[in-house]
């Protein structure tokens, strides 16, 4: 089977519909993607009032989620989709899904960063967090590129980061008990420090569902739960039958 | 997991991303084996081989013109019919070639029954069109049998309630759908095993296309039915296993919600999501 294609039904308008669907879920995922940037920013730096617009603008997040599903209700009902259409609403339906949790997980750094504002920080901890700020977020742009591109390969490669991070946020959680054991004093800053920092690892996790969802789109096959090695049989196996061999 | 490509020799296995199990335990019904149909000069079928599950539904699909209604007709020999046709290759039931000179037609029709498009109940009574058949086969031969056949027959067809009371009335004063399930009843009152319907729900509203449905459903049990269709929805509702023609070859053959949610094949990909032509 070639690569799925969204074109070329013909029903134009049907066409119109799934591209519109899916540029939707493009803008949510970019929508996001600045949410979680902004709420790291605000945890390491106590910026002003970032941490506030954060939580405020959760629910521009929310509001995208309503408005995707009833586009994929929508579609469901009417054009009765089959096979890649099928699948692709499908990944839809759970793709805004999962933004929506990346999306609340966003939140709570962002209200984790409004009680430690005034906080004197420790340099080398919040050193650690923005590293794993920025490796969650870029597998969520390689989730949402995969998605876009209809790339199993790509979607691979952020589940195979999701390892990477969890050996991050582990060692965060061991210097945070260190500080603790050090000084119980900071233990009520700690806990909000590492209530944000599992916020950033489920992030982690949330963009894997979304590979594993573009997996579930191009190939045709579920690989949640089967573990990283199934997973990448998988793809090699749909892309060697994709290029006929 | 692995699921059985039924297209052609049935013990070979593909592999096919399905969440079906292989229903390796299940009884073919019939065999064909390279069916090649010509109409004059025409080649419609071109070495078609499929098998059919027993007490299965079986869906034929694609476009006008694909060969699918041929090799329907080709299971009971309904094309012998047609002037300036040629017919190669086995059709396999139970273990006997239908085309082979010593198979009597008659008899293989009452084996193996059709439904048509458009229905066709006779200018009879309700009664006589299921009646008529038994009667000239010699299978009943008892008043009171028939009568119990007939109405054993409309029951099964989920029509008995309807027209218990006016069995006299003729059969084309029913509604469309009364008519269509009145020529189910018939073809399933000579004791077939084997159902061909040819889109039986073309003709006939939603509500009455929904009660045909439920009754192919029920009749699953005591039949194998295989129904062309050109609903794709309606493959997708009724069927177990799914066959899609094109241009006279079976492109892909596999259970339906395989077939429906990840085709092995972009051409079945193209036709089932709308982007045929």
């Amino acid at each position: 089977m070639d690569k799925v294609g969204l074109e070329k039904h013909t029903s134009k308008q049907f066409d119109a519909d799934l591209e519109d669907v899916r540029e939707l879920v493009l803008s949510m995922g970019g929508l996001v993607e600045q949410q979680i940037a902004d709420a790291v920013r605000a945890l390491i730096t106590g910026e002003g009032t970032l941490g506030e617009d954060v939580v405020q603008g959760d629910s521009q997040v929310n509001r995208m989620e309503v408005e995707i599903d009833e586009e994929c209700t929508r579609i469901l009902a009417r054009r009765a989709p089959q096979a890649g259409d099928l699948r692709l609403i499908i990944a839809v339906a759970k793709t805004i899904t999962d933004l929506e949790r990346i999306g609340d997980e966003a939140e709570k750094i962002g209200r984790m960063a409004t009680h430690l504002a005034s906080y004197d920080r420790p340099k080398s901890a919040f050193r650690q967090i923005e590293t794993l700020g920025r490796h969650v977020r870029e597998m969520l742009r390689d989730a949402l590129d995969a998605f876009a591109r209809l790339d199993s390969e790509a979607a691979l490669r952020v589940a195979q980061q999701d390892a990477e991070v969890d050996r991050e946020y582990e060692g965060i959680v061991r210097q945070c008990i260190t500080y603790m054991m050090e000084d119980p004093r900071t233990i009520r800053h700690m806990l909000d420090v590492l209530w944000a920092v599992k916020a950033l690892e489920r992030i982690g996790d949330h963009s894997t569902n979304i590979g594993e969802y573009v997996v579930y789109f191009v190939e045709g096959k579920d690989v949640r739960h089967i573990g990283l090695e199934a997973m990448e049989k998988e793809i090699i196996e749909g892309a060697a039958r994709r290029r006929g061999g | 997991m692995r699921t059985r490509d039924l297209t052609g020799d049935n013990t070979q296995v593909v592999n096919v991303p399905t969440t079906e199990r292989p229903r390796v335990n299940q009884n073919m019904k019939m065999k064909v084996h390279d069916l090649e149909v010509w109409y004059g000069e025409k080649q419609a079928l071109h070495g078609v081989s499929m098998d059919v599950v027993e007490n299965e539904v079986t869906a034929l699909i694609g476009p006008s013109g694909c060969g699918k209604s041929t090799f329907l007709r080709c299971l009971n020999r309904m094309n012998d019919l047609i002037p300036d046709v040629r017919i190669k290759g086995e059709v396999e039931f139970e273990n006997q070639n239908i085309y082979a000179p010593e198979v009597d037609v008659v008899e293989l029709r009452s084996h193996i029954g059709m439904v048509f498009q458009k229905p066709n109940p006779f200018p009879k009574s309700i009664y006589d069109n299921i009646a008529y058949a038994p009667k000239i086969l010699g299978q009943v031969r008892k008043r009171t049998d028939m009568e119990d056949l007939v109405e054993h027959s409309l029951k099964r067809a989920g029509l008995w309630e309807e027209v218990k009371d006016r069995l006299q009335m003729p059969g084309l004063s029913l509604s469309g759908g009364q008519q269509q399930r009145l020529c189910i009843a018939r073809a399933i009152a000579v004791s077939p095993s084997v159902l061909l319907m040819d889109e039986p729900c073309s003709a006939l509203d939603p509500v009455a296309t929904a009660t045909v449905e439920q009754l192919i459903d029920e009749l699953k049990e005591n039949y194998t039915i295989v129904i062309v269709t050109h609903n794709l929805q309606q493959a997708a509702r009724v069927a177990g296993y799914t066959a899609f023609f094109h241009l006279g070859n079976i492109v892909e053959y596999s259970d339906t919600d395989s077939l429906f949610t990840h085709p092995r094949e972009k051409k079945t990909e193209d036709y089932i999501t709308g982007r045929y032509g």
